[in-house]
C-alpha cells in the first residue's frame, strides 16, 4: 500500500466515503444507541490506541525492535499535557508557561516524549530481541513508578492520586468542553473531542504512510534484516534506530496528550504494563508492519471489551439468572484465548504486509527449484 | 589509491592483525589469500571502519580514513560486499539493489546504474520483484555485488564471494568479478579459494596469523612452490 495507490482514482472515492462515514459516525452512535455517548467515548479511545499502535509499529514493525514499555511515552505525553494545563503546578511555574495554546501543548508533549524515546534508545542501541524487550519493560515500569512517587521531595506528579482539573481544550476560540452551535446544529463536547482526535489520528496515519515508503522506511526494514549489511551500505544505523525510537515515542506523546485532554484527569494507573502489552497485541494481531492491519488490530482490541461488557452481563442474567463471572475477568480470558488461536492459525496477523507474509510462509519449494535452475544455467554457460 | 601502513587490530587482548602493509593502485584487482583465522576478514572490516584499528594508518586517496565511522566510507567510495552476502532477504531484489544507492541523491544516474547492473546480471532483472531471500545462493551473491556497484565504489572490497556456493556457481561469480574488473573498478578480493583468486587477480598478498608473509604478482605466487603446497593443494 503506498501513497500513489491511495490517491489513485478508485481509492479516492473510497477514501472520501470512508472520511464521510467517520464524520457521521458520532451522530449515528450517539443517537442510535441507548448508551451512545459511552460508545462514542470508546471510539475516542480506539482512535487514541490507533495512534499508539502506529507509533509502536514503527519501532516493532519497521525497525524490528521489541518494545514492552511503550506505554511510558503515552504517560509522558499525558503528564506533560496535564502539568501544563492544570492548576497543579501553578505555584511553581511562571505564569507564561501555564495554559499554553493547545497546539503548543501537543507539540511539547510530542517533543518531551521524543526526548524520552532517545533516552531509552540511546543506551540500548546494541541490544536486540529479548534483551531489548527486558530493558524496555523495565523502562516502562520506571516511568510509572516515578509518576507514582514523584510527589516527594516536591510535588511534581501528585503521586497515585494523579492530576485533576485539566483544562478543557480551547481551539480557535472554541471551548470544546461546552456544546457548540454551528449552522444550527448542536455539537456536543463528546462529538467535538471525537473530531479533534480523529484529525490527529488521520494526521498520524498519513505520516506513517509517508514514512513507510520513504528512504527512512526502507532503511528501517534494512536494519531489521541485517544491521551489518545496512551499515556496509552507508546507513548510519545508530541514528536511524534512534529515529525509530524518537518517532514512535512522539506518536505516543501526542496520543497521551489527547488522552489527558479528553479525560481531564491522569493518574499512574492508566499506564500500567498491561497497557503496553495491549498495544503490542494490537500491532501483532493486526499485522506487524502493515498500517491497515495495525489500525484493524487497534480497533478490535480496544472496542471488543466495550461490546463484551454490554453483551456478557445480559447474557449471564438470561442464562443463569445471576452474575457468574465478572465481565472484566472473562474479557481477559477470551482475549488470551483469541490471541493463542491467532498465533497458531495466523501468526502473521489478520492483515499482514506482503513482506511479513512471505517471511512466515517461506516458499521453500521455490528455493530448491531455483537452486537447480542456477546449476543448470551455470553448466550451460560452461559447455 | 589505498595504502595500509603497519595496521594493527586487536579484539580485547588478542591481536588479530599484527602490523600489515598493503597497497592497491587504481584499476588493480588484488587478492588477499590465507587460511581460516589469518585475519583477512578483520583487515577488510577495519578498512571500512567496522572495527577500529589498534595502530597504524589507512590512507585512501590521500586521506587518512582509519578513524572514519563505518557509514561514511560508502560515500567516500570504499564499499564492502560482506562475508556471507548480507542481503536483505525480505526486501525485493530491486529494493536490495537500491539500498546500495542509499547515500546517493542523483536519481537519474541511479537509474542508469541500475540498468547497468541488470545488464551485468540479466538473472536479477528477471527476478527484480522477487523477495531476495527466495533466491539461490549464487543469485544472492549477485544481488550483494550488484548492490555494492550501485554505490559507485572507487574501491570494491569482496569478502569471500565463493563462500557456501557450489563450485560451478563459484566459477560464474568469478567470471562476473573479471567483468567488473574489466569495467575499471578497482578491487580487493579476500578469498580462501586461493587458486581461483590468484588466477583472477593481478597481484596477491598472503596472510598468515596476522602477518603478511608474501606479496607478489599473481603469476609468481601461483608458481611459488611454498604457496602451491600450502594453499593450492598441489
Amino acid at each position: 500500500m503506498n501513497l500513489i495507490d491511495i490517491f489513485s482514482r478508485q481509492r479516492k472515492t473510497s477514501l472520501i466515503s470512508l472520511g464521510l462515514m467517520l464524520m457521521i459516525l458520532p451522530w449515528i452512535i450517539s443517537h442510535g444507541f441507548e448508551s451512545g455517548n459511552s460508545y462514542l467515548r470508546a471510539f475516542d479511545m480506539a482512535l487514541l490506541f490507533i495512534m499508539l499502535s502506529l507509533g509502536l509499529n514503527i519501532v516493532v514493525g519497521y525497525a524490528g525492535m521489541l518494545d514492552f514499555g511503550y506505554i511510558a511515552f503515552y504517560a509522558v505525553g499525558a503528564y506533560t499535557y496535564a502539568l501544563l494545563n492544570s492548576p497543579h503546578l501553578q505555584a511553581l511555574l511562571p505564569a507564561w508557561m501555564m495554559y499554553p495554546p493547545f497546539i503548543v501543548s501537543i507539540i511539547l508533549a510530542a517533543g518531551i516524549a521524543c526526548v524520552f524515546g532517545i533516552m531509552l534508545g540511546g543506551p540500548t542501541l546494541k541490544l536486540r530481541g529479548d534483551y531489548l524487550a527486558i530493558v524496555t519493560l523495565g523502562f516502562g515500569q520506571i516511568v510509572r513508578i516515578f509518576l507514582t512517587n514523584l510527589d516527594r521531595p516536591f510535588n511534581l506528579t501528585n503521586g497515585p492520586q494523579g492530576i485533576n482539573n485539566i483544562q478543557r481544550v480551547h481551539l480557535f476560540g472554541l471551548d470544546l468542553g461546552r456544546p457548540v452551535q454551528i449552522l444550527g446544529i448542536t455539537f456536543e463536547p463528546v462529538h467535538l473531542y471525537y473530531y479533534l482526535i480523529l484529525f490527529f489520528c488521520a494526521l498520524i496515519v498519513v505520516v506513517s504512510l509517508r514514512l513507510q515508503d520513504s528512504r527512512i522506511g526502507r532503511a528501517w526494514v534494512a536494519i531489521r534484516e541485517d544491521e551489518i549489511a545496512a551499515n556496509a551500505m552507508g546507513l548510519n544505523t545508530r541514528n536511524i534506530k534512534l529515529l525509530a525510537f524518537a518517532m514512535g515515542a512522539s506518536f505516543g506523546g501526542i496520543s497521551g496528550a489527547l488522552f489527558a485532554s479528553l479525560q481531564g484527569f491522569v493518574s499512574p494507573e492508566s499506564f500500567i504494563m498491561m497497557e503496553s502489552v495491549m498495544v503490542l497485541c494490537m500491532v501483532v494481531l493486526g499485522g506487524m508492519g502493515n498500517i491497515p492491519g495495525v489500525i484493524l488490530g487497534a480497533i478490535i482490541v480496544s472496542i471488543t471489551p466495550e461490546i463484551l461488557r454490554d453483551v456478557i452481563n445480559p447474557l449471564q442474567m438470561a442464562l443463569a439468572g445471576r452474575k457468574v463471572v465478572d465481565p472484566e475477568t472473562l474479557r481477559m480470558l477470551i482475549f488470551g484465548l483469541v490471541m493463542i488461536v491467532i498465533m497458531l492459525v495466523r501468526p502473521e496477523g489478520l492483515w499482514p504486509s506482503s513482506r511479513r507474509r512471505a517471511e512466515l510462509k517461506p516458499q521453500t519449494k521455490g528455493i530448491a527449484l531455483q537452486e537447480k535452475d542456477d546449476m543448470q544455467d551455470a553448466e550451460r554457460n560452461h559447455d | 589509491m589505498l595504502q595500509v601502513k603497519n595496521l594493527e587490530v586487536a579484539y580485547g587482548g588478542i591481536h588479530a592483525v599484527k602490523g600489515i602493509d598493503l597497497e592497491i593502485k587504481q584499476g588493480e584487482l588484488v587478492a588477499l589469500i590465507g587460511a581460516n583465522g589469518a585475519g583477512k576478514t578483520t583487515t577488510l572490516k577495519t578498512l571500512v571502519g567496522m572495527v577500529k584499528p589498534a595502530g597504524g594508518d589507512i590512507i585512501f586517496n590521500g586521506q587518512s580514513i582509519a578513524r572514519m565511522p563505518a557509514h561514511e566510507h560508502v560515500g567516500n567510495g570504499l564499499v564492502m560486499v560482506p562475508e556471507g552476502r548480507g542481503i536483505f532477504s525480505r526486501l525485493t531484489v530491486e529494493e536490495n539493489l537500491l539500498m546500495g544507492a542509499y547515500v546517493r541523491n542523483d536519481k537519474a544516474a541511479i537509474k542508469q546504474d541500475l540498468e547497468r547492473v541488470y545488464t551485468l546480471f540479466p538473472r536479477l532483472k528477471e527476478r527484480m520483484k522477487q523477495l531476495a531471500g527466495t533466491l539461490s545462493g549464487g543469485e544472492q551473491q549477485m544481488v550483494a555485488i550488484g548492490r555494492a556497484l550501485l554505490s559507485r565504489p572507487k574501491l570494491l572490497l569482496l569478502d569471500e564471494p565463493s563462500m557456501g556456493l557450489a563450485p560451478i556457481i563459484v566459477q560464474k561469480i568469478f567470471e562476473i568479478i573479471r567483468m567488473i574488473a574489466a569495467e575499471g573498478v578497482t578491487m580487493l578480493l579476500v578469498e580462501q579459494n586461493a587458486k581461483l583468486a590468484l588466477q583472477t587477480a593481478n597481484r596477491g598478498y598472503v596472510m598468515e596469523s596476522g602477518h603478511i608473509t608474501l606479496s607478489d604478482t599473481a603469476e609468481n605466487l601461483l608458481a611459488n612452490t611454498k604457496i602451491q603446497e600450502a594453499y593450492l593443494g598441489e
